[in-house]
């Protein structure tokens, strides 16, 4: 997969949940679009340092019944070290606006509002660390979408 | 149990710590209770422990919790269960993190989010331990991941 920079703007510290982020650069990344039924896997670049503060895709689920949990992970490369899931189920046919970020809530949307936002702690990650978005019960032509991050980003 | 550490580079976050990603020890089917502790000489801020439950065939509700104690089971100076059990011949994800949230399993997702405390420094030969309630001799866990900002004592 790969990764496309968008906004780029310096970041002067800011205190995100009583933590105090350091100087740095407030990227907007956007990743690319996995293949229906495929999960989406992005690498933080050589040489960089990220704090992720949100991270975006929409979730869409085909029209197999089944109810499927979004849920996002952190690895070293190989170990999963975090995951985060979903505030509620996808239901088939579906689409929902996953948003993790760095509030107090993990809350389901009314049905008129296709949003899920779910827990995202201040967590930094490493080069070579991946970020991975899926679904359990996942059926075969559901569609991650194309995933954005914000993040603030160091050199390593 | 023995940890081996995965990865490391210095954390931002925490100026002047190491961020550290350790494995523990995989522990023996049927054993539903096991520590990893902080090593000598160093302090532990605890951001995610994530370890798979494999539960056997028996009718039970297992109720798996992190706990950090002071090198005595019963000497706990916190505490962190999940918002529901899991039940016999499931597949489980227990995943800790520095969540404000609990939340169990849905009916498609073989996992659970528990929070622990924040900022919460664990000094050394103090231990992260699993409990089990209601672990059945069957029940199997995976080596847990441990992921913490380490500093020297």
């Amino acid at each position: 997969m790969a990764l496309t920079a968008g906004r780029r703007n310096p970041v002067r510290g800011v205190r995100i949940g009583g933590r105090l982020i350091p100087r740095g650069q407030l990227i907007s990344y956007g990743g690319s679009t996995p293949a229906p039924g495929a999960l989406s896997r992005e690498t933080i670049p050589t040489g960089k340092v990220w704090i992720p503060l949100v991270i975006f895709s929409a979730f869409t689920a085909d029209a197999n019944v089944a109810n499927r949990t979004p849920y996002l992970t952190y690895d070293d490369g190989t170990n999963v070290f975090f995951r985060s899931k979903a505030a509620g189920l996808t239901a088939a046919g579906t689409t929902h606006n996953q948003v993790w970020a760095t509030w107090d809530a993990s809350t389901v949307a009314a049905n008129s509002d296709a949003v899920q936002e779910n827990s995202l702690p201040l967590i930094e990650l490493r080069d070579g660390d991946r970020i991975t978005i899926t679904a359990a019960n996942a059926q075969a032509t559901d569609q991650v979408g194309t995933p954005r991050y914000l993040v603030v980003e160091y050199d390593a | 149990m023995a940890l081996t550490l995965t990865k490391e580079s210095p954390a931002r976050l925490y100026p002047g710590g190491s961020l550290r990603t350790y494995q523990g020890s995989n522990p023996a089917a049927g054993t539903v209770t096991f520590s990893e502790s902080v090593p000598a000489g160093k302090v532990w801020y605890l951001l995610a422990f994530s370890v798979v439950l494999v539960t056997d065939a028996n009718v039970a509700n297992r109720v798996p919790t992190l706990q950090a104690d002071t090198g005595v089971l019963t000497d706990s100076i916190w505490r962190s269960g999940p918002a529901a059990a899991q039940t016999a011949s499931l597949t489980w994800t227990h995943a800790w993190g520095v969540f404000d949230v609990n939340v169990s399993q849905a009916s498609s997702d073989l996992a659970d989010m528990n929070p622990i405390p924040p900022d919460f420094p664990i000094p050394a030969a103090y231990r992260l331990t699993v409990t089990t309630l209601a672990g059945q001799a069957g029940d199997d866990y995976a080596a847990p991941l441990i992921h913490v900002v380490e500093f020297n004592d």
